[in-house]
């Protein structure tokens, strides 16, 4: 029992002319229970996929340049079609089918060029420079201060030092590792 | 039938547990891409790799190669105004070759920017005949059931249709003139007892005709009329209506082949004989007898036509020229393949210049190295080789990735082995060279291996330059090193050494001298055994055994064993009747191996789970008879639930050899999570009408460790277990969609005071079940092989590669898929310490994980890793119609700089610092000065 079936369908993509589709190696592929049909994509960037037998399919198109969404195609016993995309196959897209590309694929990563600026942000750089500010900043400030509130800052430091001496303690391996 | 059988040894109690290390990082990386520009060079071009410290070093580029095949053509066409043959092959390919040097990428020569139209078309579904007329092929796909029509410049498609025949049809293709008045010529086929005329703009149905007296023939057009030609009768079809007149022939009995027509005949060679008809006569008339078997097509050159044959080592070309027919003996000048039989030839004949005629010929030979010879024929009558391709590397049988030997080492070898050949001079000067270039390659700062690397093969220091042994279904082993992707050595072993290849073992590791491979193929009533250094192809033995062959088991040795074997792995076969022999290599005696083997009989385990069946069984060594162990089954597990019959579709076993450096994971309480690290564990998935099922059994006490199964799905499975978690990929049928689950097991309680004294090691007798947990996630692309990459102390986290439908290979991070991922509302903040993303079905398709980039790998069928001396990369082969070769650092290359790294902010730093440290040394002296002046 097999339906013969066309499924006819222009694939278009986002920028470039349809030809740049036939010039690659593009294969679509029906996948499902029923089998797996697949055909190559032609220079007008068209496509027909026959003798289908009614089922529900996986629809792929297979590009290395450019992404295309995976669609849902039911072929009913009387040779109707529907075809859906998303995965709750809610959005029902009218036939004859004309499926645009999500985007270019890009497979690499842009090369990262040298920037003075690029070196100042390192946060190493960032705290020395802030650590530098300090011992240039921090005595001013101590200079300009009058005699009486400097001796009260460090007076206050040693009394505090004085009642709580520092408690440190070692870090160490929780119990469960050790013991159990 | 035995389709596939897959088995295992196993030690119970052997294997200890591998050392505590650091716990595998958990910190979330995402992989980098290669940067454009790099790929754009060519690459692969081998660049200094600059060291720091013994293993650290910069990467400067990717290094990726392809070696594109096309399979074993079944028709082949001449196109010498394009320079290139359209072959039609086996694999289901359809590409232009190259005239010149055989090649299928384009290539642009930089004076003349001229670009050949050379390319490749692959299908899913099998090619056949192909036929050409001006600009267009037409190529027969899916026994005849589809026609697609190409443009010969750029292989791309401009129509393709279905015929409506079925597959047991007769059926043939030809173009004619333009009929319709489209300005295209138009197409005719022949489809059982149907002809068709069809618009060559869009294969649009013009006419149809049915002729009477069933089936065959061979289709014809001449100006005004079509011609459906059979032995006894001649079918004339008017051109614009197809009316058909049928006339009754005689002259020659059997089937009519494919030919062509000149001169108002149409010739066609068969049964040894060269036949011609003409259209309007009713009587065959017979040319010439043709001396030999193979017999090409008949090329018709204008009004001559030619048809080769082989006779014994030469070749008989049989010539029609102006009515006179005639022969000419050629030679195909070729150093190796002279004594190669040859499978199959294609003719064309051509015109020089001069007036001479010259021949091209297209052959195939039986270790499917395809060859094209051309030229004028010398006075010898030779034919001059132009190119050579290794179309056995489209159908590898099996296929192993070997070390390279270290150079160092290799040299330490020959000087204290004191390889035969070499002297005491000789030994010496071989080592000062080696130690010559040592000082070289330190002084330059690069890997100097690379100048005296055509004379042995040595690895780099980085190691990623391998060697790959592959053996064809036609019998042919093939050497290729990775960094020229070169086949460095090739022998064919032919019918008599070799049987049917079934499987390549390393037996000796090239960090022992030398190297050994062992090549295992089997027909009905032997078995081969062919030993040879991985190398060089050399040191072969071939060996044969009156047995069945099943499977091998590799036997786990200890270090003297070990020593005692000489650093060789004890291979032992399973035949038929699962008898047990242990197998010597020729260096070593066969006591030996029979008393490691007979030393460990109780305590070896290993099992069968054959395709299509629904039961695996375990078995064990037992008794020693004259020449062979028995086997005694120790149990059995029937799969399947409910009385369903589910059949066995594919096993996964874990590699003893990886190393595993935590076994535990560290949760985000700083708490440890114990693996279930079970070395004995293996993995079989069923397939029934509906579901899909996967179980995970203990081989040496056959219980069944876990099992789960999957509803509504279909195959084909893929699976790969490694360390304590196995992954799958199937086609859900309720969605349709790709899914793959990953299951990870760990321990219920482990005593970790017992860690470090007896639980080191493991047995499957004594240990509890594992607690198991599982997720599933949805695909983007359909799968046809998955792996995981290796390192060498795998301490990387690692990646999963999966090999898609798209000719692509995709990577994820095992953080990807992980079933401790929790559900988005529940994470905690401990969870996302540990590095734990929230659960998301739907694995993102990212391009900059593909690692094979913008380049596709035909049809890949299995993809194998093998670590690196660099801990965070692993090398990967995949394997199909093309060979693809690269390396992979699943959490970034972190023990190398990176290829971008700034050399130049780095010398600007120091650079200011030292600067800044003179100033200062200044300004400080100046103000000590100034303040002893106050």
């Amino acid at each position: 029992m097999r339906f013969c079936l066309v499924l006819l369908a222009i694939l278009s993509i986002v920028t470039a002319e349809p030809s740049e589709i036939g010039s690659n190696d593009v294969t679509l592929r029906l996948r499902g229970q029923k089998g797996t049909y697949s055909t190559l994509c032609r220079k007008d960037g068209s496509f027909a996929i026959s003798d289908v037998a009614p089922g529900a399919y996986l629809f792929e198109v297979s590009s290395t340049d450019l992404i295309y969404p995976q669609l849902r195609v039911e072929v009913s016993g009387k040779g109707q079609m529907r075809i859906s995309r998303g995965e709750d196959n809610t959005q029902t897209i009218p036939h004859p089918l004309r499926i645009t590309a999500e985007g270019r694929a890009d497979y690499f990563t842009p090369r990262e060029g040298f920037e003075v600026m690029s070196l100042l942000k390192n946060p190493m750089m960032l705290m020395m420079g802030v650590t530098l500010g300090m011992t240039w900043v921090v005595p001013k400030i101590m200079g300009s201060l009058d005699e009486e509130a400097l001796e009260e800052l460090q007076g206050g430091a040693n009394r505090q030092q004085l009642e709580e001496p520092p408690t440190w303690e070692p870090p160490t391996l929780r119990p469960t590792i050790t013991n159990h | 039938m035995v389709v596939k059988i897959v088995s295992h040894a196993y030690c119970a109690r052997m294997f200890p547990r591998t050392s505590y290390g650091i716990p595998g990082t958990s910190e979330i990386r995402t992989r980098i891409g290669l940067q454009s520009d790099t790929t754009n060079k060519s690459p692969w071009r081998r660049r200094s790799i600059v060291p720091l410290g013994c293993m650290h070093g910069v990467l400067k580029e990717n290094s990726s190669k392809t070696i594109q095949n096309v399979g074993t053509p079944s028709n082949a066409i001449f196109h010498p105004q394009k320079r290139a043959v359209y072959v039609s092959t086996d694999s289901n390919v359809l590409a232009a070759l190259s005239l010149k040097n055989g090649d299928i990428s384009e290539i642009i020569y930089p004076p003349l920017i001229l670009i050949l139209s050379v390319w490749r078309r692959v299908f899913d579904l099998p090619t056949g005949r192909l036929i050409q007329k001006g600009n267009v092929l037409l190529l027969t796909v899916n026994l005849g059931r589809e026609l697609y029509l190409l443009d010969n410049t750029e292989g791309s498609v401009l129509w393709n249709l279905a015929t409506g025949s079925s597959p047991t049809h007769h059926t043939d293709h030809t173009f004619l003139g333009d009929i319709d008045g489209d300005g295209i010529e138009d197409l005719a086929s022949l489809l059982g007892d149907v002809v068709q005329l069809r618009s060559g703009r869009d294969g649009n149905l013009v006419w149809k005709s049915q002729i009477q007296g069933g089936e065959g023939g061979s289709l014809t057009a001449d100006a005004t009329s079509l011609y459906v030609i059979r032995s006894d009768r001649v079918f004339k079809l008017d051109i614009k209506s197809g009316q058909v007149v049928e006339s009754s022939v005689e002259g020659k009995k059997g089937k009519v082949e494919a030919g062509g027509i000149s001169q108002q005949q149409f010739w066609t060679a068969e049964g040894g004989r060269l036949y011609s008809i003409k259209l309007d006569s009713k009587q065959w008339s017979n040319h010439a007898s043709l001396k030999g078997e193979k017999v090409s097509n008949v090329e018709i050159n204008g009004n001559n036509v030619f048809v080769a044959a082989q006779a014994e080592n030469q070749i008989q070309i049989t010539s029609v020229i102006d009515g006179q027919t005639s022969t000419e003996n050629i030679v195909l000048s070729s150093n190796v393949s002279t004594t190669i039989p040859l499978n199959k030839m294609f003719l064309n004949a051509y015109n020089t210049k001069e007036g001479k005629r010259g021949y091209r010929v297209l052959a195939l030979f039986s270790d499917e190295s395809l060859a094209l010879f051309s030229g004028v024929p010398k006075e010898s009558g030779s034919l001059e080789k132009q190119w050579n391709r290794e179309e056995g590397l489209s159908q590898l049988n099996s296929h192993v990735i070997v070390d390279l030997p270290d150079i160092h080492v290799y040299t330490r070898y020959m000087r204290e082995v004191g390889e035969t050949q070499d002297g005491l001079l000789q030994g010496w000067l071989h080592r000062v060279h080696a130690q010559m270039t040592q000082l070289r390659e330190f002084v330059s700062g690069g890997n100097g291996v690379d100048s005296y690397s055509e004379v042995r093969p040595y690895t780099d220091p980085m190691g990623f330059r391998k060697m790959i042994i592959g053996v064809s279904r036609a019998g042919k082993l093939f050497g290729i090193q990775t960094d020229s992707s070169t086949v460095v050595w090739s022998n064919y072993l032919g019918p008599e050494r070799c049987g049917q290849p079934k499987d390549l073992v390393v037996v000796r590791k090239s960090s022992h001298f030398p190297p050994s491979c062992l090549l295992i193929c089997s027909n009905e009533k032997k078995t081969d055994l062919i030993w040879f250094n991985p190398l060089d192809g050399t040191n072969l033995t071939v060996q044969h055994l009156p047995i069945h062959y099943k499977r091998y088991i590799t036997i786990p040795l200890s270090v003297v064993e070990e020593e005692k074997l000489g650093d060789q792995r004890l291979i032992s076969l399973i035949d038929d009747d699962n008898r047990i022999h242990s197998l010597s290599p020729p260096s070593v005696k066969r006591d030996i191996s029979d008393a490691v083997l007979t030393s460990r009989r109780p305590i070896t385990f290993w099992h069968v789970a054959e395709l299509n069946e629904s039961i695996v069984r375990g078995y064990t060594v037992g008794q020693q008879t004259r020449d062979h162990f028995e086997s005694e089954e120790v149990w059995s597990v029937p799969l399947g639930s409910h009385g369903k019959s589910e059949k066995i579709v594919s096993a996964a076993y874990v590699d003893v050899d990886n190393a595993i450096a935590s076994a535990a994971r560290i949760l985000g309480n700083r708490d440890a999570l114990p693996k279930y690290l079970n070395r004995n564990l293996f993995a079989v998935a069923t397939e029934s009408s509906t579901s899909i099922g996967i179980y995970l059994i203990d081989g040496v006490t056959g219980s069944i460790v876990h099992s789960t199964v999957v509803p509504s799905a279909t195959g084909p499975v893929h699976m790969k277990l490694v360390e304590n978690w196995l992954v799958f990929t199937y086609f859900n049928l309720r969605h349709n969609r790709h899914e793959v689950s990953v299951v990870e097991l760990f321990e219920q309680k482990l005593d970790w005071k017992e860690v470090d004294s007896n639980r080191t090691k493991f047995s499957s007798y004594q240990h509890a079940k594992p607690a198991v947990l599982q997720q599933t996630y949805i695909l983007p692309v359909g799968i046809s092989d998955i792996t995981s990459t290796i390192t060498v102390k795998g301490i990387t986290p690692k990646q999963l590669l999966f090999a898609t439908t798209s000719d692509q290979i995709l990577a994820y991070g095992k953080n990807f898929l992980d079933p401790r991922r929790p559900p988005k509302e529940k994470i905690t903040p401990e969870d996302r310490e540990e590095g734990l993303w929230p659960y998301d079905p739907a694995l993102p398709f990212s391009p900059r994980s593909v690692i094979t980039y913008h380049r596709q790998v035909k049809k890949i069928k299995s993809i194998t890793t093998h670590p690196s001396n660099l801990e965070s990369t692993s090398v990967v082969l995949a394997v199909g119609l093309d060979l693809f070769f690269t390396r992979t650092a699943a959490a970034n290359s972190f023990d190398v700089l990176n290829p971008d790294f700034n050399f130049f902010a780095l010398i600007l730093t120091t650079g200011g610092l030292l600067v800044a440290t003179v100033f200062s040394i200044f300004a400080s002296r100046k103000a000590d000065l100034s303040r002893l002046w106050k």
